[in-house]
């Protein structure tokens, strides 16, 4: 008997009985915990993804067959848009790693004024709804968009002389303004750590600024790139509205957006699953492919020096320097701009003169036959605040299973944390698939609620919040818990005085995480949303699909106001903190 | 009253921790050793921050043995502080007030009190971030003391700190432990701390207890072998008794030419094997052979200037024997170069003798 000695003096029954009692309502708590959480992952996200599973690997009589796969794999058509996505996702990572780059070493590397506006200013796509981006895209890079127009003034021209929407061009343009923060972010933060000691030993040893870039500082970052190149070719190898949108049709077609018109225009269920499953083989095959790489390269050895930080010298680098900073800010701000001031416009000719106007807002208020619009605000903020509420909770109680180990077994947990982060990988239009094969064991009433959206979205975001919180967890040193249980803290007491105050600012970043992503999904939504349950992202993209610019444009307004908001707060937590987002 | 240990063990994958342990009411007790030997496991055990799989820990009367953490009445001082980075200078000092639910104006009072007491007046809104390391320490070494804990336990509270401050710090910890007459136990591996700071010494190595006593105690007269070496300075020289004279003292043969004398030491008898010890700071060096006392041949390995004093070591049959002389040193002993042949004796009342087990 484990207290053999204490448990014959009559004294300590009585204790061991309260411990025991104590003991057992811990483990109960957590169990319950536990249990609804994972209850909640399963429904709502393995049993849908089991039923697209289901769908790609039974065939019309119910058994088990690899047919569906091998008609969908053998029809050129396919072929074609599974080398396209491909092809798209590969170039686009290329530009958007290359474009961080400058920006990297700038934030890493260089002080300089304005360095905190470029800063924010790459936060901004992290918690841009895709749609906006190609709405202004579409604004400003259009035949009528602005850019053209503006060139057409000066040329005294009438032909538009940037052709660049409904192409690859438009595609991989719209994915590395997207996307280049990410890798400005990862290489930055790597940069910085890296003692540019080394590169004087370079300098020393007779290398010039390129040979020691080349030999010294980029195998070092190498880790970095990998990891930036394999987030970013995920998410263009999974990118939904822009290939949509901008891509135009079928000459441009990836397979998320291929599986979304099997799923919902040719109601083939069947080759959209097949899809979805060939997708998910490839993305986890590059997660693979991504770690092994980057544990193979990586040397994070005598990393932890400070570096000191250089202040631009001579011309040519404050010039070059310059010319990023403002083409970064022009590459961002320009669509976002041309958004709002569209907005504000009204045609009053033909031939594209137009006047200030409050016309598309007066629409969107309710009574006006645009009102369908009123709702989808409405129900974009309830989705949003009802998603947060979900993944806050779901990611926390994962976060503390995890670092406090709450299960006593390292494999499992560790097992158990990696099914649990699948969400990442797994594209939401597959997602969305899923729930549409479901929705029809589920009562109407339910499945057009649009709580199957909020669940969704939970899904999506709760993995982020896992990161969030995580990190910070982590590092509360045992010491602290020790300290308050030794002054008198109970457990729950430690929680609320000790571990609450130090992850609320995770958690409010996690929160704001939640929000943005709900607020900007299409991909799963887009599958989802009755006439009930339009969301902004879902009214955008049928207004741009109407060719209703102007009104798009206001909706979009709207929406990036909400961001800004999200945005603002976002950066002032990450001010307060210091910390990194959740997904860099 | 104080705190009794009684067979406490606890076993880990591949370490084992055995401690019977008595800590006299209002003393300071120090737990000293390499890092591994389970002293700060020891702590973790009286804090409940690791249950013991057996034995019972009874603190000032109470068996604590199965009481949960927060109930056991024990003020802590950790080695990295682990003050509460959320929480300004005062808020950390009342944390363990406010959970025993002390009223607003006892606690004002109360934080007062403390900070004077560590030298720390006017600090209170400070961030915790805004503190110096010596400052932190004592912040948390405030906070350890404002519940009245029963025992205040410090793990090695001053091994994060530079040299110079370590020895306030330690000075002041001992007149605010001597003043509040609070038993403590003290965790540390840094021997000088140990023995100025300790009204008994515990020597733990592997997870059990070598010797318990009081500094000098152990430092003349340790029981095992690794209690001699791990206090430092000392030459051990194993040999066999061949004479006991309670009135004369103890004979014994270190090698076929060399005998030992020492004083007389109840318990041994003719033939027992036994390790001579004594401190290098008792040690004589010599280039010729001096008569009297016990006098060793040997060859000189080395020669090391520590400012007050001349480290010699020197070969005695493949034994290196230490000998510090203090400075400033004979002209004969400036001229001792390594390799030479000298002498090496050691008045035999600063001889002690120590069972010999095995033949390590």
């Amino acid at each position: 008997m484990k207290y053999g000695k204490t448990l014959t003096n009559g004294l300590h029954n009585g204790q061991t009985v309260l411990q025991n009692k104590h003991f057992s309502r811990k483990i109960l708590i957590r169990f319950l915990l536990l249990f609804t959480v994972l209850t909640f992952i399963l429904l709502f996200f393995y049993i849908p993804v089991f039923g697209v599973l289901k769908g790609a690997f039974l065939d019309k009589n119910g058994s088990f067959s690899l047919s569906n796969l091998r008609d969908v794999l053998t029809t050129p058509y396919n072929r074609r848009v599974i080398l396209f996505t491909f092809e798209q996702a590969v170039l686009s990572t290329f530009f958007a790693v290359l474009l961080g780059f400058p920006g990297a070493y700038i934030l890493a590397k260089v002080n300089f004024p304005g360095k905190s506006a470029v800063k924010a200013v790459s936060m901004i796509p992290f918690v841009l709804p895709s749609i906006l981006v190609v709405l202004g895209f579409v604004i400003f890079f259009g035949n009528n968009g602005y850019l053209n127009r503006a060139a057409m003034m000066i040329l005294g021209t009438d032909d538009p002389p940037f052709r660049i929407l409904y192409s690859l061009k438009a595609i991989i343009l719209a994915h590395s303004f997207y996307n280049f923060p990410i890798a400005m972010r990862i290489l930055s933060s790597l940069w910085e750590k890296m003692s540019s000691n080394q590169q004087n030993a370079a300098f020393s040893l007779g290398a010039n600024r390129e040979t020691a870039f080349f030999t010294v500082t980029l195998p070092q970052l190498m880790p970095a790139v990998l990891s930036a190149a394999g987030i970013i070719f995920l998410f263009c190898f999974s990118s939904f509205a822009v290939i949509l949108v901008l891509g135009g049709g079928p000459a441009y077609s990836t397979m998320e957006v291929e599986i979304y018109r099997l799923a919902k225009v040719s109601l083939d269920v069947r080759a959209a699953s097949s899809l979805a499953v060939i997708g998910i083989f490839f993305s986890l095959l590059f997660m693979y492919l991504t770690i092994h790489l980057q544990k193979k390269t990586s040397n994070t050895e005598d990393m932890t020096i400070a570096p000191p930080q250089e202040k631009p010298k001579g011309i040519t680098r404050p010039v070059l320097i310059t010319t990023y900073v403002v083409f970064i800010v022009f590459l961002v701000g320009a669509p976002i701009i041309s958004v709002i001031v569209k907005s504000f416009q009204m045609p009053v000719s033909r031939a594209g003169s137009e006047v200030l106007s409050l016309h598309w807002y007066q629409k969107l208020l309710p009574g006006s036959p645009g009102a369908g619009v009123t709702a989808a605000i409405r129900n974009s903020i309830i989705f949003a605040l009802s998603s947060a509420a979900i993944a806050i909770p779901v990611g926390t109680i994962l976060s503390y299973f995890s670092v406090k180990n709450w299960i006593g077994n390292r494999t499992v947990t560790s097992i158990l944390d990696s099914l649990l982060m699948l969400p990442m990988i797994v594209s939401s239009v597959m997602l969305g698939l899923g729930y549409m094969i479901l929705k029809n064991s589920f009562p109407d009433r339910f499945s057009d609620s649009g709580i199957l959206i909020i669940f969704a979205h939970s899904i999506i975001a709760y993995p982020f919040v896992i990161r969030s919180v995580t990190g910070v967890l982590r590092k509360i040193k045992p010491s602290l818990i020790h300290a308050a249980s030794s002054m008198g803290a109970s457990p729950a007491s430690v929680f609320f005085t000790i571990e609450l105050p130090l992850i609320k600012n995770a958690l409010l970043t996690g929160a704001a995480f939640a929000f943005a992503l709900s607020m900007g999904e299409l991909n799963a939504t887009i599958l989802l949303a009755g006439k009930e349950t339009t969301t902004i992202p879902v009214a955008i993209y049928r207004l741009i699909g109407s060719y209703n610019f102007y009104g798009a444009c206001a909706l979009g307004t709207v929406l990036i106001g909400i961001t800004v908001i999200t945005f603002i707060l976002l950066d002032r937590i990450s001010l307060s903190t210091g910390r990194n987002l959740p997904w860099v | 009253m104080g705190l009794i240990l009684t067979e406490i063990s606890k076993t880990f994958k591949d370490f084992k921790v055995q401690v019977d342990l008595e800590v006299n009411d209002g003393d300071l007790t120090t737990l000293l050793g390499p890092s591994g030997c389970g002293k700060t496991t020891t702590l973790q055990i009286i804090s409940g921050i690791i249950k013991p799989d057996s034995g019972s820990i009874i603190l000032n009367g109470n068996d604590i043995t199965l009481t949960d953490p927060w109930k056991r009445d024990i003020g802590i001082v950790f080695q990295d502080y682990a003050l509460f980075p959320h929480l300004k200078v005062a808020e950390n000092i009342s944390y363990g007030l406010k959970r025993k639910g002390t009223g607003k104006k006892e606690i004002t009072e109360a934080v007062r009190n403390y900070l004077k007491l560590v030298h720390l007046e006017g600090y209170g809104e400070r961030t915790i971030d805004s503190l110096s390391g010596g400052e932190k320490q004592r912040v948390a070494l405030a906070r350890a003391l404002a519940p009245k804990p029963g025992i205040l336990l410090l793990d090695e509270p001053l091994s994060a700190l530079d040299a110079s401050l370590r020895k306030n710090l330690r000075r002041e910890i001992r007149r605010i432990q001597q003043q509040l007459k609070l038993t403590t136990v003290y965790v540390t591996h840094d021997q000088e701390e140990a023995l100025t700071i300790s009204d008994s010494l515990v020597i733990m190595n592997q997870g059990g207890v070598e010797q318990h006593g009081t500094p000098p105690d152990i430092f003349n007269r340790p029981k095992t072998r690794f209690a001699a070496d791990f206090l430092g300075h000392s030459n051990l020289l194993g040999g066999k008794i061949t004479a006991v004279e309670e009135s004369s003292g103890i004979t014994v043969r270190i090698n076929d030419k060399t005998e030992i004398y020492t004083p007389y030491f109840p318990l041994f008898k003719e033939g027992d094997p036994v390790w001579i010890f004594f401190r290098s700071g008792r040690t004589e060096i010599c280039s010729y052979e001096k008569a009297g006392g016990n006098v060793l041949p040997g060859r000189l390995l080395l020669k090391e200037y520590y400012g007050t004093h001349t480290l010699f070591e020197v070969d005695i049959n493949g034994t290196i024997i230490k000998a510090e002389s203090r400075h400033p040193l004979s002209p004969e002993k400036k001229e001792l170069t390594p390799g030479q042949e000298v002498f090496v004796s050691v008045s035999g009342e600063y001889c002690y003798l120590m069972e010999r087990l095995s033949r390590i």
